[in-house]
């Protein structure tokens, strides 16, 4: 037993699915996000004395499948699909419920195309909700660089972020009421 | 389009609602984890079980539905009993294309795989790339269709739906048309991936993966000879995909072809066998991939390629692995260049012509079944094509790779 209490299987079984969540939502791919928890797991079960042995393993684990992720060449790389986006249609009329599907599938094909270590900081930023230090730690770099690639990232997306004004919320900027 | 924070984060929400259950990953961590044999003991117990339940079940189910049979001249493509024929597939040694789509037809061939179990083509229109990927698929004589229900190749999606389907002919053979829903989680995912990647814009990867998934799509299987079954999909639905799959089948040419590699491979490892996968791309990338099997498995597996021996020789630009200290220069030639060693992918790395690198690894390096001095042995018994531009010096693959 370590120090977190959890065996590896008791953690498997508390905290697979969030971990496959996040790490599609990483990969922008459900079975490359099932693969990538996969061989997390797989490297984390053989460590699990080390990996157990913290009080919360979810961070570690979580670095884990970023680290991962980001070091991930070109096995992937090769599999995964760029998007021409410049040949989508102009835009027409107000946005309707299809227009925003349609939005949500070209932002997620943009949030492919960016570089692993953008894409890791919008992921943990606005889908983990991470503070900038926090994601920091998980990248292993300093909280002005997380703020760069963040910055970036959202320019690459055409993302307008909240009005000045607004409060930051766990990693998020949230509207105060 | 100026979009929000909040769209942002929604979109992510979707696309983590569609990761797989966690269930199915348990399922896979069980098979994989070290230390769990018992685990894995039951889990085999169970399986052969199952396993040993479904051919009987399926004897039955076949004696049943031989007595319900539809008239003569239709067959039903429900799986056929394994019945040694005399004619071979695919029609020579496993190196040789089993079929070729006419040209005229005006299909573009994006690439092809030639398997254990038969060869598989995948196909675009370019006069209509809104109708995505086609796939035909050639299957051994002595397949049986049985093996399609077991997995061997799930993106061929519902099949029991082929049997009431349209009765259609194929260049004189009897065949079924359906529509049918195409099944996203294929066990065999590079593959599903490659097409995905080959689709236009990649819009095919969105219709593949469960959910969302169009309605359904056409397929057409016809016996091509006595227990011999193709099958030709397309991967959208609709009007035009029901005619055009119907032309696609009629475009199709079973018979021997030579299919040429630009290099030859004289030496393998001992605990590698023939059975092997080759995969030939030309778009989006040119890849050629072969893949042998190991000894161990005597079962129809798909993943069988991935924990043997793999042998890449892929054009990429932007691809330049720089010796550090763990991805160490090892002071042997290929072809008059270096090789690098790559721990983290447990293989070989080198250019061999500019911009076309050659890997030779195990592309599931956990259980590092082979060695870097097996790695080694492969590359150096591999000899290449003076020019790899030009494919009248590339080898004919029957005779240039070990099966």
């Amino acid at each position: 037993m370590s120090t977190s209490g959890l065996t590896f299987d008791e953690f498997a079984s508390a905290h697979l699915d969030a971990l496959l969540r996040f790490a599609t939502a990483l990969t922008n791919d459900r079975e490359l996000g099932a693969d990538l928890v996969q061989d997390v797991l797989l490297r984390a079960h053989v460590r699990w004395a080390h990996v157990g042995s913290r009080t919360d393993p979810v961070p570690y684990v979580r670095r884990m499948i970023v680290n991962e992720f980001v070091s991930w060449r070109r096995k992937w790389a090769r599999v995964v699909p760029g998007v021409n986006l410049a040949d989508e249609g102009p835009e027409t009329g107000a946005p309707d419920h299809a227009d925003r599907y349609a939005d949500h599938l070209s932002l997620l094909h943009e949030l492919e195309r960016l570089p692993r270590r953008q894409r890791a900081v919008i992921v943990l930023r606005y889908y983990e909700d991470l503070p900038d230090n926090e994601i920091a730690q998980v990248l292993g770099c300093t909280t002005s660089t997380v703020r760069g690639y963040a910055m970036r990232a959202l320019r690459a997306l055409r993302v307008e972020l909240a009005a000045p004004g607004a409060t930051r919320i766990g990693g998020a900027e949230r509207r105060k009421p | 389009m100026i979009r929000t924070e909040e769209a942002l984060r929604e979109a992510l929400k979707v696309r983590a609602g569609e990761a797989v259950s966690p269930a199915d990953l348990l399922g896979r961590l069980d098979a994989q984890a070290p230390g769990r044999g018992r685990r894995r003991r039951n889990v085999l117990l169970v399986t052969v079980l199952i396993v040993v339940f479904a051919v009987a079940g399926v004897a039955v189910f076949g004696h049943w539905l031989y007595d319900r049979r539809p008239p003569a001249g239709i067959p039903s493509p429900q799986p056929t009993p394994l019945v040694k024929s005399t004619l071979r597939m695919p029609l020579g040694p496993p190196f040789q294309d089993t079929f070729t789509i006419t040209p005229e037809a005006g299909f573009v061939v994006q690439g092809r795989q030639i398997r254990p179990w038969g060869e598989r083509q995948t196909l675009s229109l370019p006069n209509d790339p809104r109708l995505g990927v086609a796939a035909v698929t050639v299957f051994r004589t002595d397949t049986p269709l049985t093996m399609i229900k077991r997995g061997l190749n799930d993106t061929i999606g519902e099949w029991e739906a082929l049997q009431t389907g349209d009765p259609v002919v194929v260049a004189g053979h009897p065949g079924r048309l359906a529509e049918v829903k195409i099944l996203g989680a294929a066990p065999d995912i590079a593959m599903q991936r490659f097409m995905r990647a080959e689709a236009p814009n990649g819009v095919l990867r969105k219709d593949l993966g469960p959910p969302p998934l169009p309605a359904r799509a056409p397929m057409l299987a016809w016996q091509w000879a006595p227990n011999s079954w193709a099958v030709a999909q397309w991967g959208e639905g609709g009007p035009a995909a029901r005619a055009a799959v119907q032309r696609l089948a009629a475009a199709v040419r079973i018979g021997p072809r030579p299919v040429l590699v630009p290099f030859t491979i004289d030496s393998l490892p001992a605990t590698v066998d023939e059975r092997v996968a080759l995969w030939l791309w030309d778009q989006p990338a040119t890849l050629l991939q072969v893949s042998f099997g190991e000894t161990a498995a005597h079962e129809p597996d798909p993943f069988d390629w991935l924990a043997g021996i793999t042998i890449d020789l892929t054009h990429q630009r932007n691809f330049r692995p720089k010796p550090t200290p763990s991805n160490a220069v090892i002071s042997i030639l290929v072809n008059g260049r270096s090789v690098l060693w790559v721990p983290e992918q447990h293989g070989l790395v080198s250019e061999i012509y500019p911009d076309w690198w050659l890997e030779v690894r195990q592309l599931m390096p956990r259980s590092k079944k082979f060695t870097q001095a097996d790695f080694l042995a492969v590359a150096r018994s591999m000899r290449f094509a003076t020019n790899i531009a030009d494919r009248s010096t590339w080898f004919d693959a029957a005779i240039a790779l070990p099966h």
